[in-house]
């Protein structure tokens, strides 16, 4: 369990104790002087101690302006840097609640993929199968029209051979017939034919 | 009859003038046979129709035509007119067309039959008075042998025509067999 320590407490405290300790130095060293005394408290002599004492106070008094004018620059700067790491981590913590977030969407999209996939699959069977019926109807009915046209096409060929053909014929049997009838036909016959006709017209008339 | 209605001009001024000197058969008679001569003579009718000779040179062919033809005088003039108006092209039609009006006035017409031979004299006039029976006028027959038609006749009066010849006939059994289903 961390135990939070009031560094400025301590550092007031060690201070006042280094103060005391000068102070006491410095009140040693001259009562000793004026009593016209040798050697000190612990065999230091007297002008030791009140060097410490010197030293002891000023370095008090340097650290007590230190504190008085570093004091705060350094305090709002290590607040600032705990502040920001603060917000650094909690700007991770929700990066890594998005990132785990996403990691279970993708998981459970993951998951569900197969389903998906399978989806999609007889989807794509479905609409092959409905193409396959499109396709095999479209190819029914061309191959229908196919045949109606080939059969026209037969029944007009018929049809033109035929009228071809009586043509032929009529033509043939009226060049026969005209070589029959020359071939037959005597200088009476053509006067009967005329008087015939004359008859024909004149009675008519 | 490429010029109908200019033949029929021309042939009815003549015909005025020919009523005037009683000589309707004469004109008709020398406008035909001019007719048959350019007909028969094409360097004729071209020296009398060709724009592109002077047209003193084509009035005075005509002129040595009429002469050496003996024709009269009246004829004369309306030849020499034809040429100057340059219509001599339309000589043959103008002939016709007063060969009808001449036929109109005297009740007559004009009669061809085609036989595939020739026909006796008691055919013909057996052919003519057919043709004056249908057509109540005196036909002048002119007959023509043409060996296609096979056999029978073909009378032609005016607009009228009589088509027995074999050859039609068997022309329409030909179409019948063909329009037959």
């Amino acid at each position: 369990m961390r135990k939070d320590v009031n560094w400025s407490k301590l550092g007031l405290s060690a201070l006042a104790v280094m103060a005391v300790v000068g102070v006491a130095a410095l009140a040693y060293a001259s009562a000793d002087a004026h009593a016209g005394g040798g050697d000190g408290l612990l065999g230091i002599p007297d002008h030791k101690w009140k060097d410490l004492g010197w030293r002891a106070m000023n370095f008090a008094a340097l650290m007590i302006i230190l504190i008085k004018f570093l004091k705060k620059p350094i305090v709002d700067g290590l607040r600032g840097r705990r502040q920001g790491i603060k917000e650094e981590f909690d700007s991770l913590e929700a990066q890594r609640s998005e990132s785990e977030a996403q990691y279970q969407e993708y998981a459970g999209r993951l998951s569900g993929l197969d389903a998906e996939l399978q989806e999609m699959v007889a989807k794509a069977v479905a609409q092959g199968e409905v193409e396959k019926a499109r396709i095999i109807a479209e190819a029914n009915d061309a191959a229908d029209q196919i045949k109606r046209q080939a059969e026209m096409a037969v029944a007009n060929a018929v049809a033109e051979a035929k009228v071809k053909l009586k043509n032929e014929v009529a033509d043939q049997a009226t060049v026969m017939a005209e070589a029959i009838i020359k071939s037959n036909l005597t200088a009476d016959d053509q006067g009967a034919l005329v008087g015939s006709y004359l008859a024909k017209v004149g009675g008519a008339a | 009859m490429k010029n109908a209605l200019l033949a029929k001009r021309y042939a009815k001024a003549l015909f005025a003038v020919g009523q005037e000197e009683n000589a309707l058969d004469e004109y008709a008679t020398s406008l035909k046979e001019f007719a048959t001569m350019l007909a028969d003579n094409p360097e004729l009718d071209d020296a009398l129709s060709n724009p592109m000779y002077p047209l003193d040179a084509r009035e005075g062919v005509m002129a040595e035509v009429v002469k050496a033809a003996g024709l009269s005088t009246i004829m004369g003039n309306f030849l020499n007119l034809i040429v100057q108006k340059r219509r001599a092209d339309v000589l043959g039609d103008i002939a016709e067309m007063f060969q009808i009006l001449v036929d109109e006035e005297n009740n007559t017409a004009q009669g061809t039959v085609v036989s595939a031979t020739e026909l006796s004299a008691e055919m013909q006039a057996k052919v003519q008075e057919t043709l004056e029976k249908i057509t109540g006028k005196q036909v002048t027959l002119t007959t023509q042998v043409d060996e296609s038609i096979i056999g029978g006749m073909i009378a032609k009066v005016g607009d009228l025509v009589l088509d027995g010849s074999i050859k039609t006939q068997l022309e329409e059994l030909k179409e019948s067999i063909k329009g037959s289903e």
